[in-house]
C-alpha cells in the first residue's frame, strides 16, 4: 500500500463535506474515485494533494503517518504527483519552454543552454512515444497533446522511484472519447510498472479492464469500496446518486402531452458546430425543455449559438418560421425573439460596474430616449417583480448576489417578451431560496406561452422543472425522456453511460 | 481599464442610516468635492491677490483652456469604451499645419474650416478601423498613426512656422470677443453641453460606458460594438480639429513642434474627471470641474508669484491626491 487515507473528515463553514471517508490505493493500481457534483470527492482529492489539511482522520504515506499533507509542496515531496483538469501550458511559449518553467532551464553561467533543454525534453518526450517538436508552441498543440503534456510535466516533479502516488483529476474530461484512449493506455502502462493512480472520472467506460478498485462517494459518505469489477454502470449511477432521495418540490409545467400541439417556436435541424454533430429538436411554445449532458457533450456550444456569439458549420436554426444567420449575429438572435441567459454571468450576462437600472434596459434603450421617467417605471416594475434584492435602481450589479444577479438578468430579458427564454446553468452560485424564486418565473413564463430551454449539469433540477428533457452525449441527443421517466435518475443515468 | 472589480458609491442602504444633513454633505463631497475644492481656491486666490478677481484675469483663464478642453473631450470618449487615443497632441498639431498650408495657399474658411474638422474624422476613423478591424490594440495603433502625422506635419511645413494666410474667421475665433468672452470659449461651452447630452442621456451614449463595462455582454445585447467603436474614435478626431481651429486663430501661426505637450494634459483632466459629478465613471462635468481647477491653481501660483516650475508640480499632485482620496470612486484609475 503506498498511500492510505483513513477516516477523514472536513468541514466548511460548519457543512461537514467530508464524513470518515477511508481510500487507500495500492501500488500498481489504478484505483477509480467516482461521485457526482458535491459528493465530496473535489476535496478529498485536495485533502491527499495537501491543498486542503483534514478536521480529523489520518493519511499513510509509503508507511509514514501523517495528520495531514501541509501544502502542495510537501505532497510533491512526498513523491504524490497531480494531473489537474487545466492544463498549466502558456500558449505563446513552446513545449520545451513550458516544462523549462515548472523543471527549470539547465544554465551554464546564467546563460540558459537551449540545446541541453531541447535534448531532455525530446528524451522526456520519448519515454512517451509523443511525436511532438520540442518547439512547437504550446497554442497549437491539440487537447490529446496538451493533456499528455501535462502529465509529463506532473511526473517529472517527482522521480518515478520516489512516485507514491499519481492523480488524475477529471483529466480525459476535455478530451473527445477516441483521443482519451491512447493518454488512459499511458496510464495503464504507468501502472503497470508499479505505480499507483487514483484517477477521478465521470466516464465509466474509461474503467473498464483498467482500474482494480473503486470507491464511489455521495454526500461526503463512502457509499461502495471494492472490486470494480463487481459494478457496472447501473449499479455505479445508483450508487452514486442514490435511490431514497427526495424527488424536488414544485409541479413541472405542463406536460408534453399537453404541449404536443401547440405552435413550434424554435427549431433546430441537423445543426453541427464544435463537437456538437446533427443536433436537431423543436421547442415548443408553452414548455420547459431540459437539455441534459457532461460538460464534453457538446451542451456548452448550443446556447452560444443561439444568443449569436458562435457561428455554426452546418445545419439550419428557425425562429418562428425565420431563419438565423450562420455567421452569428445576436441582434438577429434578439429580433427573432430569442433570449439568452448566458452561463458566465459575470463575463457575458451582465455589466458588473453599472448600476442594476443600466443593466436591464441594456438591450432596448433605444426605447427609452428621452423617457427616463417611462424607463424608471420599467426598471422598477422588473425589480419589484423578479424580486431583486436590494429592490434599488443605482445598486451596482456586481455587488448584488448570485441569485439576484440572476433575478436582475432574468428581467432584463423577460421584459422584452421574448417568445423563447434560453437559459445556460442559470442556477449555479444561486442560493436556494432565489434559485425557488427563479424556477417559480421560469414556470409562470412558461405558462405564459413561452418556450423555455433550460440547460442544466444537475438531474434534479431538470427533474424538478422541466416538461422534456433531451440528453446528449457526444455531440447528439442520446435520449429524449417525458413521462414516467422523466426522473434524476433516469437522466444520471443515460448521461453517464 | 476592463476591470471585473467593482469599487464604486456606497449603495443607498448604507446612507440611509445617517441623519439627512450628514448624508447631503456626503453626497457633496463624494460627487462634487472637487468643486468645493475649486470654490476654495478661487476664494483663497481673491484674498491674496489682487489681480486674481479680475475680468480680464478670468478671460485669460479660459481663452488658453478652451484647446485643453476639446482635447480632453476628444480623450474621454475612446476611454468610456475602455480604449485609448494616443495620436491627439500629434493630430492637433498636424490639423494645425493642415489648416495654416491651405490658408497660405490661398484657401479662405470655408475651405479650411471643413478640411480641419474631416482630417480630423478620417485619422479617427483609420484609428478605429485599425482597432475594431485588424484587432490592434488602440494604444499601439494610435501611438503609430500619432507618430506617423508629426512626420507628415513636418512635411508639409517645410520646417517653417507657417503663419500668413490664415482665414480671418479662424483667428476671430481664437482671439475675438463676444460678450466679453472669447468666441473659442462659447463654442467649448457649448460643445460640452452637446456632449454632455450625449453621454448621459442618449441610447448612444449609455451603450457607449456600457461597451466600456463589458464589451461582450454588450454586443449580446444587441449593441453594434464594432461600429460604435469606430464612431467615437471619428468623434474623438473631431473634437481635436476643432481644438485645432481655435489653437490656429489663437496664435495665429502653425508649428511643427506643437501638439503632443497637450496629450498628457488632457488625460490628466480625463483621469480627474471620475472623482466628479458621476464618481468612478469618465464625464463631461467632471472634466470640465477638472479643467478649471488645474487652470485656476495655476494661474492663481503665477499671480502669487510662484517659480516657473511650480505648475506640473501643482498639476500633478492634485492629480494624485485627488484620486488617492477619492480612491473609492476611481475605479478607472485603480487597477
Amino acid at each position: 500500500m503506498t498511500i492510505a487515507g483513513t477516516d477523514i473528515t472536513k468541514a466548511f463553514a460548519g457543512k461537514r463535506v467530508l464524513d470518515a471517508v477511508s481510500i487507500d490505493v495500492a501500488g500498481g493500481e489504478i484505483h477509480a474515485l467516482l461521485g457526482a457534483n458535491g459528493s465530496g470527492k473535489s476535496t478529498l482529492v485536495k485533502i491527499l494533494t495537501g491543498v486542503y489539511q483534514p478536521d480529523g482522520g489520518a493519511i499513510a504515506v509509503a508507511g509514514r503517518k501523517l495528520d495531514a499533507i501541509a501544502s502542495p509542496a510537501q505532497a510533491g515531496k512526498l513523491g504524490i504527483a497531480v494531473v489537474h483538469q487545466e492544463v498549466p501550458l502558456v500558449d505563446t511559449a513552446t513545449v520545451a519552454e513550458c516544462i523549462a518553467l515548472f523543471r527549470g532551464y539547465p544554465t551554464s553561467g546564467g546563460r540558459i543552454r537551449w540545446r541541453t533543454l531541447r535534448r531532455e525534453v525530446e528524451e522526456m518526450l520519448g519515454r512517451f512515444d509523443a511525436p511532438i517538436d520540442p518547439d512547437r508552441l504550446a497554442g497549437t498543440l491539440s487537447p490529446a497533446e496538451r493533456a499528455l503534456i501535462a502529465l509529463i510535466i506532473a511526473l517529472d516533479r517527482v522521480d518515478e522511484a520516489g512516485l507514491n502516488l499519481l492523480v488524475l483529476d477529471e483529466v480525459t474530461a476535455s478530451l473527445p472519447r477516441d483521443e482519451a484512449e491512447p493518454y488512459l493506455n499511458h496510464v495503464a502502462a504507468l501502472a503497470a510498472r508499479g505505480v499507483s493512480v487514483l484517477m477521478v472520472t465521470h466516464r465509466l467506460a474509461e474503467l473498464h479492464g483498467r482500474a482494480g478498485r473503486a470507491t464511489i462517494l455521495r454526500d461526503g459518505r463512502t457509499v461502495f469500496a471494492g472490486a470494480a469489477e463487481s459494478l457496472d454502470d447501473e449499479a455505479i449511477v445508483a450508487h452514486m446518486i442514490g435511490r431514497e432521495r427526495e424527488p424536488s418540490s414544485g409541479a413541472p409545467a405542463r406536460r408534453a402531452a399537453e404541449v404536443g400541439n401547440a405552435k413550434t417556436l424554435l427549431k433546430i435541424e441537423k445543426l453541427a458546430v464544435d463537437r456538437l454533430a446533427e443536433l436537431s429538436l423543436e421547442l415548443h411554445a408553452g414548455e420547459i425543455l431540459g437539455i441534459a449532458g457532461l460538460a464534453e457533450s457538446g451542451i456548452a456550444e448550443l446556447p452560444q449559438v443561439l444568443s449569436g456569439a458562435a457561428a455554426y458549420r452546418a445545419g439550419a436554426i428557425t425562429m418562428n418560421d425565420r431563419a438565423l444567420p450562420r455567421r452569428g449575429d445576436p441582434r438577429a438572435s434578439i429580433g427573432a425573439g430569442l433570449a439568452v441567459l448566458p452561463a458566465d454571468r459575470l463575463r457575458s450576462g451582465g455589466i458588473a460596474s453599472l448600476p442594476v437600472a443600466d443593466n436591464i434596459a441594456l438591450p432596448d434603450v433605444d426605447r427609452y430616449f428621452l423617457r427616463p421617467a417611462r424607463e424608471r417605471a420599467m426598471v422598477e416594475d422588473v425589480i419589484d417583480r423578479f424580486d431583486v434584492r436590494p429592490p434599488l435602481r443605482q445598486t451596482l450589479f456586481g455587488r448584488l448576489s448570485g441569485g439576484n444577479q440572476q433575478k436582475a438578468l432574468l428581467g432584463k430579458w423577460l421584459h422584452l417578451n421574448p417568445s423563447v427564454l434560453v437559459l445556460d446553468d442559470p442556477t449555479s452560485g444561486v442560493d436556494p431560496g432565489a434559485r425557488e424564486k427563479i424556477f417559480d418565473i421560469l414556470r409562470e413564463a412558461a405558462a405564459n406561452g413561452i418556450g423555455i430551454l433550460f440547460f442544466s449539469t444537475e438531474p434534479e433540477q431538470l427533474a424538478a422543472l422541466c416538461s422534456r428533457v433531451l440528453v446528449l452525449r457526444d455531440g447528439v441527443v442520446a435520449a429524449e425522456l417525458t413521462g414516467g421517466d422523466l426522473k434524476h435518475e433516469t437522466i444520471s443515468q443515460w448521461c453517464y453511460a | 481599464m476592463k476591470s471585473a472589480q467593482v469599487v464604486g458609491a456606497k449603495t443607498p442602504a448604507a446612507a440611509n442610516r445617517t441623519p439627512a444633513v450628514r448624508r447631503l454633505l456626503g453626497v457633496v463631497f463624494a460627487r462634487y468635492g472637487s468643486l468645493v475644492l475649486l470654490v476654495l481656491m478661487i476664494v483663497a486666490f481673491s484674498l491674496k491677490s489682487d489681480q486674481f478677481l479680475t475680468v480680464a484675469n478670468f478671460q485669460n483663464v479660459l481663452v488658453v483652456q478652451s484647446v485643453v478642453s476639446c482635447m480632453a473631450f476628444a480623450a474621454i470618449i475612446p476611454l468610456i469604451i475602455g480604449e485609448f487615443d494616443l495620436s491627439l497632441g500629434y493630430l492637433i498639431g498636424f490639423l494645425s499645419m493642415v489648416g495654416a498650408f491651405l490658408g497660405g495657399a490661398g484657401y479662405g474658411a470655408p475651405v479650411v474650416i471643413p478640411a480641419m474638422l474631416a482630417g480630423g474624422v478620417l485619422v479617427g476613423i483609420i484609428n478605429g478601423l485599425l482597432t475594431v478591424r485588424l484587432h490592434i490594440s488602440s494604444f499601439i495603433a494610435t501611438l503609430g498613426t500619432g507618430i506617423l502625422l508629426s512626420g507628415m506635419t513636418l512635411g508639409i511645413s517645410g520646417g517653417q512656422v507657417l503663419y500668413s494666410g490664415i482665414p480671418r474667421l479662424i483667428t476671430e475665433i481664437g482671439q475675438g470677443s463676444i460678450f466679453g468672452l472669447g468666441p473659442a470659449v462659447w463654442l467649448t461651452i457649448l460643445l460640452a453641453v452637446i456632449l454632455y447630452f450625449l453621454l448621459e442621456h442618449t441610447p448612444i451614449g449609455r451603450k457607449l460606458y456600457a461597451i466600456g463595462g463589458s464589451e461582450r455582454v454588450a454586443f449580446l445585447a444587441g449593441v453594434p460594438v464594432g461600429a460604435l467603436k469606430v464612431v467615437s474614435f471619428a468623434i474623438s478626431g473631431f473634437l481635436v480639429g476643432i481644438g485645432a481651429i481655435f489653437a490656429l486663430g489663437q496664435s495665429g501661426a502653425a508649428n511643427a513642434g506643437f501638439g503632443p505637450e497637450l496629450l498628457l494634459p488632457a488625460y490628466a483632466a480625463s483621469f480627474l474627471s471620475v472623482i466628479t459629478y458621476r464618481p468612478g465613471y469618465y464625464n463631461i462635468p467632471g472634466v470640465a470641474v477638472a479643467i478649471l481647477l488645474l487652470a485656476v491653481g495655476f494661474n492663481g501660483l503665477n499671480l502669487l508669484g510662484a517659480p516657473f516650475w511650480a505648475q506640473p508640480i501643482f498639476n500633478g499632485a492634485v492629480l494624485l491626491i485627488a484620486v488617492v482620496t477619492a480612491r473609492a470612486e476611481s475605479r478607472h484609475i485603480r487597477k
